[in-house]
């Protein structure tokens, strides 16, 4: 696993700033959800053992509660330039060949997420139409996708900015 | 252009794109989602787009890698690794060679409560580098000990590459975590073999330790005791079926989170820091599963993987072979890729190969050996050049040591890996023992 290899780029341009700050921000959210679920599921396995009464429906708010905290940390992993690559066959070629490649992934990234952001306001909007819910607790699907949205569209506006962030310093 | 040589040449472009620095995630997402629109059209790829990060992120199997993610952050910041150091060197430190010894044996104990090879790695060696400069052990032997040891992360349980392979063959996660139980205390023992023989053969790399009295080697053991009861509970629950590993892995997040906060290693600031590292390395797992996600279901489209089946079963070569030779391409890959990234690669094609087969083994006694074999030999990478990041993170972690004595360091380690790698294919019993047992 690459989670050491995470370095923090330094955006000093206003949007990168903003974009930097809300990915941030983001992860965060996802964070503490995340904190908030694995207190939530001692909480409950606790209440099984020594009361004999679980928290009603627990792992349908894990399920969609991890979904919702990994999409917030989407943006945040790319900004970091946390992403897996093999860097062994470019190790070697100049800076600007290293740069245009990247560049060339970040707007494949910008692509894939601009659609997968568009495509779920569908996916969303027939969650509700069909009234998808979950088995037990009756948790409306759709909740999650809103959070889909917003963070892969904040993914996308992240990747076409850190292929603008490139290509300048290809040029320069 | 029938549906087999279209999923044959996007394999190609994929490695091309992977080749030219494109983070795997996305290649993975391009080609298949590119594949998928070859083969059944642009429509259906637009309607599967709907909903499928949904569906892949809200997995319930899969929550247990965040959980685990925080629980590991948690743990490097509980001081936990000092006490794990200052015990196995009580114990261990007055044999010849023994301060590498404690460190592998360090790194052993908190490999069970991270599942992190280079977080066990290097945080081990923030206390366990410093001791051994100071016995004068030599560079190569102090580096690739540390190195090597960081691997017990992944190998002994929770280890988050093993949760991945167990949900990418369909297999039970906590019967996995069984099977890598014994594997795991071998490969422990079999480094504390290797410096033992290291040591004898040189014995100016690694000079004896300070010897313990008995009060302060109980003492010591003592110290650790949040890494003993969080192990039994997190692990033992696990296996003995008192909870799901999510909720293991919840309990241990929680367990690992109380403890850094008692011992003052997590205030807020440091808390922040804990949620962005596992936000990074979430995010990082996740985005190659869902391009794993849109690439199976490309694979799947395209009927290739059952094809190539029939294509081996048919050429003619015994199983062993086979096995031989996917064993080989991982370790080849392993020196140049991530092995989470690595595993979700290829196990949708080389699972359906290996399940053909006849291994004289039912299927889930299959799948628990082949993902503990896939598992050693994906991690040898992460101390192989020209990649291995355990050996770059120690190597920068110590200022004298040079990065080629680290790399000659971790020879020894690699050379009781392949050994490890034999026995272990050799008798399948001692990988399904505790599974069989506990069933």
């Amino acid at each position: 696993m690459s989670d050491a290899s995470q370095e923090i780029v330094a955006y000093k341009n206003p949007i990168g700033r903003v974009l930097y700050f809300s990915s941030r921000m983001a992860a965060i959210l996802g964070g503490l959800i995340m904190t908030a679920l694995v207190i939530m599921v001692v909480v409950s396995v606790l209440g099984r053992w020594l009361i004999s009464s679980p928290i009603y429906g627990d792992f349908e708010m894990v399920e969609m509660g991890t979904a919702i905290s990994v999409m917030l940390f989407l943006p945040y992993c790319h900004m970091n330039r946390g992403n897996v690559i093999v860097d062994l066959f470019m190790a070697w070629a100049p800076k600007w060949a290293q740069l245009f490649f990247d560049i060339v992934g970040s707007i494949a990234l910008a692509v894939i997420a601009g659609m997968l952001s568009w495509r779920m306001i569908y996916g969303g909007l027939e969650m509700v139409e069909y009234n998808e819910t979950t088995y037990i607790l009756a948790l409306p699907l759709w909740w999650a996708f809103p959070f889909a949205v917003v963070s892969f569209a904040l993914l996308c506006a992240c990747a076409i900015y850190t292929a603008v962030h490139d290509s300048i310093r290809m040029f320069r | 252009m029938n549906s087999f040589e279209i999923a044959i040449s996007a394999i190609g472009i994929m490695l091309g794109l992977l080749a030219l620095r494109i983070p795997v995630g996305v290649a993975m997402l391009l080609v298949g989602m590119g594949g998928y629109a070859a083969l059944a059209g642009f429509g259906p790829l637009l309607s599967y787009a709907k909903a499928a990060p949904y569906y892949r992120f809200s997995t319930y199997d899969l929550s247990v890698v965040p959980m685990f993610l925080l629980m590991s952050q948690f743990a490097t910041k509980a001081g936990l690794s000092a006490a794990l150091f200052r015990s196995a060197n009580a114990y261990l430190g007055h044999r010849k060679g023994g301060v590498a010894m404690a460190a592998v044996g360090g790194c052993a104990g908190f490999g069970a409560i991270c599942g992190s090879s280079l977080a066990t790695a290097a945080t081990m060696a923030q206390v366990a580098l410093p001791e051994l400069e100071r016995y004068k052990y030599s560079g190569a032997l102090a580096t690739g000990a540390l190195a090597a040891g960081g691997t017990l992360g992944i190998l002994i349980p929770p280890s988050v590459v093993l949760v991945i392979f167990a949900i990418a063959v369909e297999a039970n996660i906590v019967t996995m975590f069984q099977a890598a139980f014994v594997p795991g205390l071998l490969a422990a023992v079999g480094y504390l073999l290797t410096i033992a023989i290291y040591v004898r053969l040189k014995p100016e790399a690694g000079p004896v330790g300070p010897k313990a009295s008995k009060t302060e080697r109980r003492h010591a053991l003592l110290e650790t005791w949040p890494v003993i009861v969080i192990f039994t509970v997190v692990i033992g629950g696990i296996y003995l079926g008192v909870f799901t590993p999510t909720e293991g892995a919840a309990f241990g997040a929680v367990g690992t989170g109380l403890i850094a906060v008692m011992r003052g290693g997590l205030g807020w600031d440091s808390f922040l820091e804990c949620i962005k590292g596992t936000a990074s390395s979430t995010a990082m797992i996740f985005l190659i599963l869902l391009g794993a996600d849109f690439f199976n279901a490309f694979l799947g489209l395209s009927r290739m993987p059952l094809e190539l089946v029939e294509v081996i079963g048919a050429s003619g070569l015994s199983p062993m072979s086979i096995l031989m030779i996917m064993l080989l391409i991982y370790l080849l890959l392993g020196c140049v890729m991530d092995s989470l990234a690595m595993i979700l690669l290829t196990v949708p094609i080389f699972w359906p190969i290996i399940a053909g087969l006849d291994f004289g083994l039912p299927e889930d006694d299959l799948k628990m050996w082949f993902g503990i074999l896939v598992l050693i030999v994906v991690e040898v990478g992460l101390i192989t050049p020209p990649v291995g990041l355990n050996v770059f993170v120690i190597n920068s972690m110590s200022k004298t040591v040079k990065l080629k004595e680290t790399f000659i360091g971790v020879l020894p380690f690699l050379a009781s890996d392949f050994i490890r790698v034999g026995v272990l294919i050799l008798f399948p019993t001692l990988t399904l023992w505790l599974p069989q047992l506990l069933k």
